[in-house]
């Protein structure tokens, strides 16, 4: 076995080892990515908020678009993942 | 074992107590009466559960004596109530099988003393007239038996637990029958008489062939079946991301907190907004590449953080004032989320103009305060729908979910305007100076 890897070229075995990128990369976490975004959606209103860019009564309308576009980005991901992996077993 | 010809079952054996009459039996010596580990439950001689017709023969009396003598003592605080119960959960049966509770022949011989002289208790605590309660059955006593048989009961079976075979596979029960096969063969329990490995008498030795011997139920031996492989979750691949978003969430309030101590203005729902925005991008990278495991119940946890201090910030800034100076000016509602909101009436110089006006005023927490003149009229409707104060033109009224309403009387002919006010949490004060 040893012998075998001795007699393969340096470059092939470095393309063997996945990079970091390869290694960590997996299917879409809708979980994750939803919540990530409604994170992130709060941030923003609160940001909004704080910088007198809307009213405080404009809050009560913001309030609920992060986790409307948190739960949207998630039902795209997961139709794309479960199309992607439809496409994979076809 | 002992100069009595006895099988391991105890002094009498499985084929019970000697026939009637028969004075040549076997006698019991006051050495084996003396060892309570031996006690089995009758089998043969039983009217309830055996327990009388197993321990005359361990003392090698009528089991009528006892059996009267359980009875009368049950009068007597319920001691032989008491007695009875714990033979039924704690001997042996003499065919092998265990009894209710599982415990070693020393440990039952310590339990039964204890029983013995708290039965002897309730003798004497109802012969000395004490009350025991309910039934004249001492509850109390029965209580700590039952405990502290339960805690013995799970210390055995935790100490009796067979060890694991040392590896899987059901290749290994012809061994297990071979190894075990003489000491369970017999009907007789691991917790029972092991060390005699001699077989009684009219039955044949085990040769070379333990099949045919070896007659212990399959669940002390056999193995379990081997567990299912593990598939792994495709989505928990590459490195945590805990621990690196921590780390990053505290280099970002530390430089915040250096920019704050610096003189810039950092409001303080700024911290956790970075925080939180740091571990919802997180997320999001950990969506698709990494473990972010964790990192949704942190988010969660500091998104009232959030909104706490974003509310601190409301409520320590200065109240909003509103002064119109005409009529036309005030709006019909006022909504504020978080503060103290003023609203003075006392400048409007067209108050002819606010007859049959309905002004509306809404604070989620924080305080509102009217300032009304004193020549119009106000009919004023106040409501806390939580914890908080109304003070409408001197009446005063507190508590929970309170409402009140009172009207300004601005004399003949004035203008009437209806205000109405609410808040969730706070203050509402309506007052003319």
């Amino acid at each position: 076995m040893s012998e075998h890897v001795q007699e393969q070229e340096p470059g092939l075995e470095q393309e063997q080892q996945p990079t970091i990128w390869e290694a960590g990369r997996h299917p879409v976490n809708i979980g994750q990515l939803v919540m990530g975004l409604a994170f992130l959606g709060l941030v923003a209103v609160w940001a909004l908020f704080t910088s007198d860019a809307v009213d405080g009564g404009d809050v009560r309308w913001l309030l609920p678009v992060p986790f409307v576009l948190a739960g949207a980005a998630g039902l795209v991901a997961s139709a794309v993942s479960g199309a992607a992996r439809r496409d994979r077993w076809s | 074992m002992t100069e009595t010809p006895t099988s391991p079952h105890g002094p009498a054996g499985p084929a019970g107590p000697p026939p009637p009459g028969d004075d040549q039996g076997p006698r019991t010596t006051g050495e084996e009466v003396r060892d309570l580990g031996r006690i089995r439950r009758s089998t043969t001689d039983k009217k309830v559960a055996g327990v009388a017709g197993g321990l005359a023969r361990h003392l090698d009396v009528d089991p009528v004596i006892l059996r009267v003598a359980f009875v009368v003592l049950t009068f007597f605080g319920g001691a032989g109530l008491i007695a009875y119960a714990a033979g039924w959960l704690l001997l042996p049966m003499d065919d092998g099988s265990e009894g209710v509770i599982r415990m070693e022949d020393r440990n039952r011989a310590v339990v039964l003393t204890i029983v013995t002289v708290l039965a002897g208790l309730a003798i004497v605590a109802e012969l000395a007239g004490d009350a025991w309660g309910p039934f004249w059955f001492p509850w109390q006593l029965a209580a700590v038996a039952v405990i502290a048989a339960v805690l013995i009961n799970r210390h055995e079976r935790r100490r009796s637990a067979p060890p694991a075979p040392p590896q899987h596979g059901p290749q290994y029960g012809p061994q297990y029958g071979a190894q075990y096969g003489q000491q369970y063969g017999y009907g007789q329990s691991a917790q029972g008489w092991v060390g005699e490995q001699a077989p009684p008498a009219g039955r044949p030795a085990p040769e070379q062939a333990p099949q045919q011997t070896w007659v212990a139920p399959p669940q002390t031996w056999m193995a379990p079946p081997p567990p299912p492989p593990v598939v792994r979750d495709p989505r928990r691949r590459g490195p945590r991301l805990f621990w690196f978003t921590a780390a990053l969430v505290t280099l970002a309030l530390g430089v915040l907190g250096t920019v704050d101590l610096a003189g810039a203005s950092v409001a303080d729902g700024a911290y956790p907004a970075l925080a939180l925005g740091v571990i919802g991008t997180m997320l999001v990278v950990g969506s698709f590449f990494g473990r972010a495991g964790g990192l949704i119940l942190v988010g969660l946890l500091t998104v009232p953080v959030l909104l706490g201090a974003t509310a601190a910030d409301r409520i320590d800034t200065e109240p909003l004032q509103e002064a119109p100076t005409s009529a036309a000016s005030l709006d019909p509602s006022y909504r504020m989320g978080v503060g103290e909101l003023v609203i003075d009436l006392r400048g409007i110089e067209d108050l002819d103009e606010l007859d049959g006006r309905v002004l509306d005023i809404t604070v989620q927490v924080g305080r509102i305060e009217v300032l009304v003149p004193r020549d119009l009229t106000v009919e004023a409707t106040a409501t806390v729908h939580g914890p908080g104060e109304i003070r409408l033109f001197g009446e005063q009224r507190g508590g929970i979910d309170t409402q009140a309403t009172e009207t300004h009387d601005g004399g003949p002919g004035s203008p009437v305007l209806q205000l109405d006010a609410e808040t969730n949490l706070g203050e509402i004060v309506v007052r003319t100076r």
